[in-house]
């Protein structure tokens, strides 16, 4: 598990082979945390994505030299893995439903189609992230990071060398476009 | 296919112009994107769309928190519903379906209660919490629609986890637009269940329940082919949790279905029965001429909203595919359903009776009123003057409204010429318009105020003073709403400002030598407010006073029974029983005819 630390390094440096490395380091690990957890099947209330990264990242710490520097950047780059985590996840949950004899009916009282069930909801968004990735890359990254992997505004300015302030706007940018794309 | 397609040539403008704008408080961003000018103004539609998506997005929690998922923490909290799960005295049996709303399940009572099969309905606790409060405040007026095209609301209610949920009846059906579909149904049919869907939706107006949301998937028709309301009322009550602030308003005033929504439902302002009637007119142009009276190039949202706000729809006959259709639609049912869908509510038919009537009359093949060339439409002066906001109103909307048809409407029934028909119908018109401007302000400004005991009288009464002036030229409807406020308040338990009213309506009665029975009729209606408020010795005075002032003659004689009886009683509420036989002997047409003292 040493690698992390080398690969963290080169993501760093803008290797894009190493952030896919990273990925396909730490996304297996999740799944095996996500499912070792379910398996406990235990009522914990702290039972959420960023408890999840947390474990994950202290497996990988346990075996490498990872500096605070590197802390952060683990929990940035984890957070593509679990956003994969959780839109697997989502899917699996809807499709059980539909094959489970669900009857679709149409119950919208008015408030709308705007925000689907939890699973439709990642969905979309994760489709419409894919969108917003090519109009614009940071503030997809602030989307992901933000809602998928859990960090707050402070965390992922310095992680993107940019003031908490612009986040906070690249944020409310990227709300704005993704209410457009998932009203549409 | 990439959802910012539209935006993308110009974000990096956008993107800083947006930048100004989230460095101002939220409260100067309007202010500031009405001033960009130059090259920046080309942005400014773009920007709207999406500043006002962002606040939309305020709305609920948008993208705040990753959604929890079954599967990966469900054990935190009550979770998500499942079969044999209690919530309150429902048990869950299987679910139905879901949406953005929540989830709906078919369930039953397991609480000793009679096993009824119900539609349980779980909104989103999180997009609001007052929803749940305000639950338990609507439902008994929610539960009070009682009628055969609406499903009804049984219940609602918290579980123990402090979740919301709403009974209804359970449907089995199609939706209305599916159903027709289906069954390849014929015009005359079609018009048929366009005509149940509005008497619901007459119903519920006449119980000051607005629906807000109608549209096929609201509108189920069963295997018997009757129509079922569902949802009335609820997507106020949903809205209403946001009523706070007006920006939230707005946002969830627009989480509503674009389609059918009315153009004051898209400004985002109050609605009242008149939105109903727009969406009622989208739905039967949908259902009558196949196709959505908006056919849009791109198909966006905001296009739609443009459309709606903005562009008269096409004829509903220009649009239809068949020629049968186009040719059953062309004429008739093409203006009828214009003046459903006028972008001025105060243009359209003022009830959905009105509406009916005129669907009718075009079965019937009578004229409707929507066709200004028809002969009813030039009838009546008052009518041309109001155009459809009066003249359209039917006579049966006074007797849903307000539950009781009046003595003035009878007296249209023997009219022989065409002069005497006009003034009645421009009283009945002066009434109505009264009623209808007291629902429609309660409805939109003050709904609160008509739970109150006395609420709509007052309301009433406060409108009447308004129309005294109104009507100053026009004695002979004044006398008409003079009369229908003092008869109508004590219904409202208000007596004390029936009386103020009767009393003056009684005075103007006498010195313009009204006929007789109308008299008699306005003496009663007082003395009955008089024994109400507990003061039968001045009933009884008026009483006797109407008797002594109007002979018997069969014009008076059914009148004069009325008053006697009313005497009657008054006397034994005064321990004076002694004096009854002799009432009653006189209101017969027996004895001397006097009272004596």
């Amino acid at each position: 598990m040493g690698d992390v630390t080398l690969l963290i390094a080169r993501a760093r440096e803008g290797d894009r082979s190493a952030v896919d490395g990273l990925f396909e380091l730490v996304y297996p690990e999740l799944r095996r945390i996500a499912h070792a957890r379910l398996a406990r099947n235990v009522r914990d209330a702290l039972m959420d994505t960023t408890s999840l990264v947390n474990e994950c990242y202290l497996k990988f710490a346990q075996g490498a030299r990872l500096t605070p520097g590197d802390r952060l950047h683990f929990f940035a780059y984890s957070a593509a893995a679990m956003r994969s985590i959780v839109v697997d996840a989502a899917r699996a949950g809807l499709a059980e439903r539909r094959g489970g004899g669900a009857v679709h009916v149409t119950l919208d009282t008015g408030i709308g189609e705007q925000v689907a069930s939890p699973e439709e909801e990642i969905l979309d968004v994760h489709a419409a992230l894919v969108d917003l990735e090519k109009l614009d890359p940071r503030l997809a990254r602030v989307v992901e990071m933000r809602y998928f992997g859990g960090m707050n505004d402070l965390e992922i300015a310095q992680e993107l060398g940019i003031t908490d302030r612009t986040v906070r706007r690249d944020w409310e940018k990227a709300r704005m476009l993704l209410a457009i794309a998932l009203k549409a | 296919m990439n959802a910012f397609n539209e935006l993308a040539s110009d974000w990096p403008g956008l993107s800083v112009l947006l930048d100004e704008a989230l460095s101002l408080p939220a409260s100067e961003r309007a202010a500031w994107l009405a001033s960009l000018s130059g090259e920046r103004a080309r942005f400014s539609t773009s920007l709207r769309r999406l500043m006002d998506a962002g606040e939309r997005a305020d709305g609920g929690a948008f993208l705040q928190e990753l959604p929890a998922l079954r599967g990966l923490d469900e054990m935190a909290g009550p979770g998500e519903p499942e079969a044999d799960a209690k919530v309150g005295p429902y048990r869950l049996i299987s679910e139905l379906g879901r949406g953005g709303m929540g989830t709906v399940w078919l369930a039953e009572r397991v609480d000793g209660q009679p096993r009824r099969r119900v539609a349980l309905k779980m909104p989103r606790v999180a997009w609001g919490g007052f929803l749940a409060e305000r639950l338990l405040r609507e439902r008994d007026i929610l539960a009070s629609l009682e009628h055969p095209h609406i499903a009804r609301l049984y219940d609602a209610g918290m579980d123990a986890f402090g979740r919301p949920y709403l009974a209804m009846e359970f449907v089995e059906g199609l939706p209305i637009d599916q159903y027709v579909r289906t069954h390849a149904l014929p015009m005359r049919e079609r018009l048929g269940l366009v005509l149940q869907v509005c008497d619901a939706v007459a119903h519920a107006h006449a119980r000051l329940v607005v629906h807000r949301d109608l549209k096929p998937g609201n509108v189920l028709v069963t295997a018997e082919g009757q129509v079922r309301l569902l949802d009335f009322g609820i997507a106020k009550l949903i809205e209403d949790d946001f009523a706070a602030e007006t920006a939230l308003t707005r946002a969830s005033g627009r989480a509503l279905s674009l389609d059918h929504a009315s153009p004051e439902q898209i400004r985002g302002e109050p609605l009242g029965t008149a939105s109903d009637i727009y969406s009622l007119g989208v739905l039967s142009y949908e259902l009558l001429a196949g196709t959505r009276p908006y056919r849009l190039k791109r198909g966006s949202a905001a296009e739609l909203e443009e459309a709606i706000a903005h562009v008269d729809p096409p004829r509903p006959s220009d649009q239809a595919e068949v020629a049968l259709t186009r040719k059953q639609l062309r004429g008739d049912l093409d203006a009828i359903l214009a003046i459903a869908l006028k972008k001025n509510p105060a243009q359209r038919y003022a009830t959905v009776e009105a509406l009916a009537d005129d669907i009718r009359r075009h079965l019937r093949g009578l004229p409707v009123l929507a066709r200004p060339e028809s002969q009813l439409y030039r009838a009546g002066r008052f009518v041309a003057r109001h155009r459809i906001w009066v003249g359209a109103l039917a006579t049966a909307f006074l007797a849903l409204t307000v539950g009781l048809g009046m003595a003035l409407w009878q007296t249209g029934v023997a009219l022989h010429n065409e002069q005497v028909a006009r003034q009645a119908a421009e009283r009945e018109a002066a009434v109505k318009l009264l009623l209808v401007e007291t629902l429609s302000v309660a409805v939109t400004a003050d709904p609160a105020k008509l739970r109150e005991p006395d609420g709509f009288g007052q309301l009433l009464y406060a409108k009447f003073e308004e129309f005294e002036q109104r009507f100053k030229d026009q004695p002979g409807q004044w006398l008409d709403l003079l009369e229908v406020v003092s008869t109508r308040l004590p219904a409202y338990g208000d007596y004390e400002c029936s009386l103020i009213v009767g009393q003056r309506y009684l005075a103007l009665l006498k010195k313009t030598k009204a006929d007789d029975a109308r008299v008699l009729r306005a003496y009663l209606s007082n003395a009955r407010a008089f024994s109400k408020l507990q003061r039968s010795d001045k009933a009884a005075v008026l009483l006797r006073e109407a008797l002594e002032l109007v002979p018997d003659t069969p014009a008076t004689h059914g009148e004069r029974v009325a008053v006697a009886t009313e005497l009657g009683l008054a006397s034994t509420a005064l321990d004076r029983q002694g004096e009854v036989p002799k009432i009653l002997a006189v209101s017969a047409g027996r004895g001397d005819g006097t009272l004596g003292k």
